[in-house]
């Protein structure tokens, strides 16, 4: 099964991807041949205006989306070349999303969002219960399990999407600036708790964000300019 | 499946009862109208086979004249000669009882000695057994069932009257008929049996036999036994076998019941359109969800699965309640589908309502099949959701506009090709129906472009109007394309069905009106027919020429014309036909499709040459010059047909000769109606009783005056349409349904668009507004968008469909009313249905509305 | 002789059978139905059973009257019943033994003929009866049918003469024997060509023959006592070439049986000396013989002479009884006529000879074994045994 990785945290590699859309009749190019090694466990921070393609970059590795060119290879799986199903069953297994605006399913308790990409692995709901339970616990919204969430205030939503990123165990985490729609404290929790979730497990971690909070806590920082990635100094001006 | 999508799925559908319910309520609907035509032509035909099952007992085969009668002498042939002993001579024909709203009495003469291996009925006297005596030696000895003796309150050995086609008789009741099971009960119930000698006395047909019943004798087989029989048959004799005869009543009404499934299957596509629009608006309003399951790893296919589960839970809950409220309507119909048939075609009386398990089937598969249909474009449109839209909150709509110019050009394939199968030269109806069903969904798929060009025109006007509100209303409609153009098609649909429907009868009765203006030209008719079926009994009864000489001796009587309306074999079939002897002021009775009608009534009257139906002729593939081959009782005659004339009485069609060849040919002095032209200034009244006073005592006339024959033609005429007006009816309220839950939909998916104006200063007042002008701009286009379809859709009934199925030709009128009436409706369809939303709206308090999630 | 209580009683029991008629009831599966083996009644009658009937507005037999031929051999419509009765012992050229019964029996079912336009409409409803014994297999075969006397289903005609119900037939040349008989039914076919060898003889008082105390309950009656017969006889698939000698009955009547009187026991013997005798007797409800019982002989010469009750004595030597329907049949008589020196036993053919049919009786060939006074005599004849069916 190709969309299998191993239990360690991928490498992850991306050569000469580029990427253009089409706005109001002409191309406006987003990413020009980005090339990035990520070594497994790192945690990777994208800083950036808006615009500058840094949830473009993030859809390309989470395979949401697809480059006009060059190649996006996850622990050695070029997910590029994957057709549509397997992309989908590669992300489904190996990658956790957290977004901005949570993109919690209204529909389904805060419990059952969290067993949802669980069952969407074809795992026992019933089995899975209980993980899901200390993951809520890990997050502090044990109590809140049955509630839906238009219940829960922003930051309390977003812990639950930062559970459900990870419930399943990705290798690789894909978050859009998870602080970018909370206040600086709540912001402030949901980093940490997304820090010492990854580095518990030694999970890779990329994060769009023009937070500084975060900064302190990246392995690397990059940024997008003018479609291709720079790599700051750690310690440099951001 | 996953559970969980499911459960997801399932909140979404109980978050919004609304939308559901109306989305059922549309499938509900439209397999209710199929089910309920279904369930009543049904049992009209099941009517009909159960009563000529009862009568006809157990035979394998029946001979019958194609005239209407056999000669008897051929029963003994078949019986003695043939040695054929398992069969049964039957006489039979139709009366009423001379009381008021009397059923109609199927008046079967057997031969008791034959009947046994036949039929089940046990007879009993007054004393607990019948006297064959009597019943075999007395004229007129009859036996009716218990029951309607009780209710007719007719003893065993009392004498009665019937009305048997014009002529009264008497009968004595001798005993009665008893049922040997719960089936006869019904089939009994209008049966008098006499015996055979009462009733070729009665009916008029000493002498003949209406038929012989024969069971095939085991060890011959079917095609020795159809050998043998028609070694012995005379040309105007024809043998059927049992399944054959069932046939007959099927084919008879075929095109009728055809018609009527159709429009039912108007309202289910009505339905359809409902589901498709409801299923749409759930992929639609849920396009940021369906990306969050993309982005978790749910695979395409299981969003379809989920969409299209979703769509198939609401067919399935439509269908099961559609097929309930199809027992109840089709029980309803019942009653008006029987009065069409026994007008057009047959004696039926249905007392049960029989449901097929087949109907329920048909309504149930029906019901799924168009939900699944209609749910499959959603569907797919569902898993093109890709997962990056959770991340981008436009885009929403551009697809829908990428998609227009697809959904146009397949508008117009379909139109074309609807077009096409309509312009086929065939007599196919069912290919005159795909071609109507196919232009409908094409000038359906062409609603979008043609929506978003009338917006378009109309931006500038609605600015003037109420500037920038108006303009955000005209544009909203082309934004929110993907929804309001659904909406609109399905109100588009319905509308045009109305259209096309009412513009159908109009034209069916304005030239049915134009054509008894001139088909009744004397002023007063006389007719021994009374019979209900407008078919003639074979024989039945004449006035004598000794009467119509008194009658045409009367001062006020100043031309009399002679009808004889008989049954006669033209090329190997049976045919209705009548002789004339017309004065030259009734010619204009007729209007020939072409020639020249001086020409053609000097050929007729000369005997050389006779004259057919449009009818007749459009079933026969007939033309002017075509040669017939009639068998009269004397001679064949083989005749050139010079004129074809239009009638609208019959659609069997009916065959014209001069009265001085029907006597050569059959040695028939009689007439069975006359028509009679008066002299200036003739009370009618006084002149009707005049003729009374001069006819046998024992012979029942109807005698109308032009007027009343002309009213009472067209209140036939309005009975028959009333069934297609309840569907017209059906298939509107479908489509309100529609439209309601489209626009509740469209105006809910605009909560936070809404709650964002009101933040902005919009007041209630003017958010009324707007959802008012926006819904009121969808009837309006919709209205608009009908009038072509409707008129398309009457054009292609009018020319097609009923020249397919009675081979007449009729003339479309377009009444401006019911354009003018079909925006109007589409308007205020629309309006109403953009009240509950605009209310809503304008009652959430913007903070409320502005809320996520 | 046959009893006008047939027909007399046929009227009545033909309320019965319209019921039967429409109703089929017991109709057997399609592949087992043949026309004629079908039983029309649920239950069969007993003759005796339907005595009584109007006999009101019909002509009656009540005094001797000069008899007619050829015209009385056609059809007396103002009575109420006639038939014309045909039975026969016959043996094939191998020596096979059969015995044959054809009956046509009409009857009236109202006084008067109306005048009506339609060919079907009549008075007159005939019922045959046909019924073959194949003696050495001891097998029975018996049908039936009805038809109204109109139509040209059934009737009787003189010129040439024609007895008929459907395709059966007895007729003949012209208005005279000798006659010819033709009828088939099931398997069986009959084609018989019958040649009398003895002028007819006027049974009774000059032909009428009382039946009851009363005037009136009396027939009248003639027969052909002998007639010789060839011809072939369908059975088992084959034709069977037959000789033999028949016995035509006619008689017509209007009345009944009295009311006391129960039924009858009829003999048709064919001796082999060449005579011929015939003797009846009523039996009265408690089982007794009824004085107005008779018969008759007839000489080698054809010369008849009448016998009275007294005349004879007739002894049940056996019974039997009719697994079918239970009834019990005298089977093996002795009968005694003194003044002629004859004693004869009397053996059926074949035990069941029942038909079972719209009306239950016993018809069948008997065997006649005995003496003149003390020169071995034998015969052939027929024996019919009515009203026991009555509980």
């Amino acid at each position: 099964m190709p969309t299998d990785l191993s239990d360690r945290a991928p490498t992850i590699e991306l050569s000469g991807v580029s990427k253009s859309y089409r706005e109001a009749g002409r191309d406006h190019i987003v990413l020009a041949g980005v090339d990035l090694l990520v070594q497994p466990g790192e945690l990777v921070v994208l800083l950036g205006r808006s615009g500058s393609g840094k949830s473009t970059l993030l859809n390309l590795l989470g395979g949401l989306d697809q480059p006009d060119s060059g190649s996006v290879a996850i622990g050695g799986i070029e997910i590029t070349s994957l057709g549509e199903r397997d992309r989908t069953l590669f992300r489904r297994r190996n990658i956790g999303f957290i977004f901005q605006f949570f993109n919690l399913l209204p529909t389904l308790t805060v419990l059952e969002n969290l067993l949802l990409p669980l069952e969407l692995e074809g795992k026992s709901t019933e089995a899975m219960r209980e993980p899901c339970l200390e993951m809520l616990a890990a997050v502090g919204l044990v109590d809140r399990a049955d509630s839906f969430p238009d219940r829960l205030s922003g930051g309390e939503r977003q812990r639950v999407a930062v559970a459900r990123g990870l419930i399943h165990q990705p290798q690789l985490i894909l978050a859009d600036e998870p602080t970018g729609n909370l206040d600086v404290g709540t912001g402030r929790q949901v980093i940490d708790l997304l820090d010492s979730l990854t580095r518990q497990s030694d999970r890779t971690l990329l994060m769009a964000t023009h937070s500084q909070q975060v900064v302190g806590l990246a392995d690397r920082i990059l940024t997008i300019e003018n479609g291709r990635l720079v790599e700051l100094d750690k310690e440099g001006p951001a | 499946m996953k559970r969980l999508l499911w459960k997801s799925s399932l909140r979404h559908l109980q978050r919004h009862p609304l939308q559901l319910a109306l989305a059922i309520l549309g499938v509900a609907l439209g397999v209710a109208v199929v089910v309920g035509i279904d369930v009543a032509n049904g049992s009209a035909l099941r009517a009909f086979e159960l009563s000529t099952d009862t009568i006809a007992g157990r035979a394998t085969h029946q001979i019958v004249g194609l005239d209407g009668v056999i000669p008897e002498g051929l029963y003994r042939q078949l019986r003695i000669e043939l040695g054929l002993r398992r069969s049964a001579p039957v006489v039979e024909g139709h009366a009423r009882l001379l009381i008021p709203e009397s059923p109609t009495f199927s008046v079967m003469g057997v031969d008791p000695f034959a009947e046994a291996e036949f039929r089940d009925f046990t007879s009993s006297g007054a004393q607990g057994s019948l006297n064959l005596g009597m019943f075999l030696t007395e004229p007129g000895a009859s036996l009716l069932s218990h029951e309607t003796a009780t209710n007719l309150e007719i003893e065993p050995g009392d004498e009665f009257e019937i009305d048997v086609g014009g002529a009264v008789r008497t009968l004595k009741l001798v005993g009665h008929l008893r049922p040997s099971g719960e089936a006869q009960q019904t089939a009994i119930r209008d049966l008098i049996v006499v015996d055979i000698a009462t009733a070729q006395e009665s009916l008029g047909l000493v002498g003949s036999l209406t038929r012989i019943e024969v069971i095939r004798p085991p060890g011959m087989t079917e095609a020795e036994l159809e050998e043998r029989i028609t070694a012995i048959l005379p040309a105007t004799a024809a043998l059927q076998s049992r399944r054959a005869r069932a046939s007959t009543a099927e084919q008879m009404t075929r095109a009728f019941r055809l018609n009527l499934q159709a429009l039912s299957l108007l309202a289910l596509l009505c339905g359809a359109f409902l589901i498709y629009n409801t299923m749409t608006f759930a992929v639609v309003q849920r396009r940021p969800l369906l990306a969050i399951l993309r982005v978790l790893g749910t695979t395409r296919r299981e969003v379809f699965l989920l969409i299209l589960g979703e769509a198939v839970l609401i067919g399935a809950i439509g269908t099961l309640l559609g097929e309930l409220a199809g027992l109840w309507l089709g029980r309803s119909l019942i009653g008006r589908v029987t009065q069409t048939i026994n007008d057009l075609y047959f004696v039926v009386d249905v007392r049960e309502v029989a449901v097929a398990p087949w109907t329920l089937l048909k309504g149930g598969l029906l019901g799924l099949t168009a939900t699944v249909a209609a749910a499959i474009a959603p569907s797919i449109e569902a898993t093109n959701t890709e997962p990056r839209e959770a991340l981008v909150r436009s885009e929403l709509e551009s697809r829908i506009h990428r998609v227009v110019p697809a959904l146009s050009v397949l508008g117009f394939v379909l139109l074309a090709c609807g077009t096409g199968l309509i312009l086929l030269p065939s007599n196919a109806l069912w290919l005159a129906f795909a071609g109507l069903f196919a232009v409908l969904v094409g000038y359906a798929l062409l609603t979008p472009i043609a929506t978003m060009v009338l917006m378009r025109w109309l931006t500038p006007v609605a600015g003037a109007v109420s500037g920038q509100l108006g303009r955000i209303a005209t544009r909203g409609v082309v934004t929110a394309l993907s929804r309001t153009g659904i909406a609109i098609a399905a109100l588009m649909m319905a509308l045009s069905v109305t259209v096309g429907v009412d513009l159908m009868v109009r034209s069916f009765r304005g030239t049915v009106n134009r054509w008894l203006e001139y088909a009744l030209p004397a002023d007063l008719y006389l007719s021994v027919f009374t019979a209900p079926t407008r078919r003639f009994s074979p024989g039945g009864v004449t006035i004598d020429p000794a009467t119509i000489d008194t009658i045409a001796d009367l001062d006020a009587v100043s031309a009399i014309n002679l009808l004889r309306h008989f049954s006669t074999v033209v090329d190997n079939e049976s045919v209705r036909a009548v002789a004339l002897q017309l004065s030259p002021e009734s010619h204009g009775a007729f209007a020939f499709r072409q020639g020249d009608p001086t020409a053609i009534w000097r050929r007729i009257e000369a005997g050389e040459a006779v004259m057919v139906s449009e009818s007749f002729a459009y079933r026969r593939a007939l033309e002017e010059g075509d040669s017939v081959r009639i068998l009269s009782a004397n001679e064949v005659f083989e005749l050139p047909i010079a004129g074809i004339f239009y009638d609208y009485s019959t659609e069997q069609g009916l065959l014209m000769l001069d009265r001085s060849l029907y006597q050569r040919g059959w040695s028939d002095d009689g007439a069975t109606a006359l028509s009679i032209h008066t002299a200036a200034g003739t009370n009618l009244d006084e002149l009707s009783d005049l003729i009374r006073g001069r006819l046998p005592p024992d012979l029942r006339v109807r005698l109308s005056s032009n007027r009343q024959l002309r009213q009472e033609s067209m209140r036939i005429f309005d009975r028959t349409f009333v069934i297609t007006g309840v569907l017209r009816t059906l298939a509107v309220l479908v489509a309100f349904v529609g439209v309601l839950s489209a626009l509740l939909a469209l105006q809910l998916e605009r909560t936070r668009e809404l709650g964002v104006m009101r933040a902005c200063g919009l007041t209630p007042g003017q958010l009324w507004m707007l959802v008012t002008q926006q819904t009121g701009l969808m009837g309006l286009t919709a209205g608009v968008l009908s009038l072509p379809v409707g008129v398309s859709m009457a054009a292609i009934m009018v020319y097609t469909i009923n020249r397919r199925s009675f081979g007449w030709s009729l003339a479309l009128d377009l009444f401006p009313l019911t354009l003018v009436q079909a925006v109007a409706v589409g308007v205020v369809a629309a309006l109403l249905a953009g009240l509950y939303p605009a209310w809503r709206m304008a009652r959430t308090r913007p903070s409320a509305a502005l809320r996520e999630e | 002789m046959r009893w006008p209580v047939v027909w007399n009683s046929f009227l009545r029991h033909l309320l019965v059978l319209t019921v039967l008629s429409f109703v089929g009831c017991r109709t057997p599966p399609d592949d087992q139905l043949t026309d004629e083996n079908r039983p029309v009644a649920t239950a069969s009658l007993e003759l005796s059973q339907l005595l009584s009937g109007e006999a009101e507005g019909f002509r009656q037999a009540t005094e001797p009257r000069q008899f007619l031929f050829p015209e009385d051999h056609g059809p007396h419509p103002d009575f109420r019943t006639e038939w014309w009765y045909l039975t026969g012992n016959l043996t094939s050229s191998s020596g096979r033994r059969i015995g044959y019964q054809f009956t046509l029996f009409r009857n009236a079912l109202a006084t008067e003929e109306t005048p009506r336009p339609s060919q079907w409409a009549t008075r007159q409803v005939y019922m045959g009866h046909l019924a073959v014994t194949d003696v050495d297999n001891k097998r029975f075969f018996a049908f039936e049918r009805f038809a109204r006397g109109a139509a040209g289903l059934a009737g009787v005609e003189l010129e040439p003469f024609r007895a008929w119900l459907e395709d059966w037939e007895l007729s003949s040349g012209d208005s005279s024997p000798p006659f010819q008989l033709q009828a088939s039914a099931g398997e069986i076919a009959l084609d018989l060509v019958l040649v009398p060898t003895k002028p007819s003889v006027l049974q009774g008082e000059a032909g009428l023959s009382r039946k009851g105390s009363e005037p009136g309950n009396a027939s009248y009656y003639y027969a052909f006592t002998r007639l010789a017969t060839s011809g072939l006889i369908h059975l088992d698939g084959r034709d069977i070439e037959v000789q033999g000698s028949s016995w035509l009955d006619r008689e017509w009547s209007t009345s009944a049986l009295e009311p006391n009187q129960s039924g009858w026991d009829w003999f048709a013997l064919q001796l082999d000396d060449g005579t011929d005798a015939m003797v009846y007797q009523i039996r009265r409800d408690d089982g007794s013989p009824d004085p107005v019982s008779s018969g008759s002989r007839i000489g080698v010469d054809g010369a008849r002479s009448a016998l009275s009750w007294s005349d004879f004595q007739l002894e049940v030597l056996d019974w039997w009884t009719s697994p079918e329907t239970g009834v019990r049949y005298p089977s093996g008589w002795r009968l005694r006529i003194p003044g002629d020196q004859l004693d004869l036993q009397i053996e059926p053919l074949v035990r069941d000879q029942e038909l079972r049919l719209s009306v239950l009786y016993w018809e069948g060939a008997v065997q006649v074994e005995g003496t003149r006074g003390s020169t071995p005599i034998s015969g052939r004849g027929y024996v019919e045994l009515t009203g026991y069916a009555v509980p």
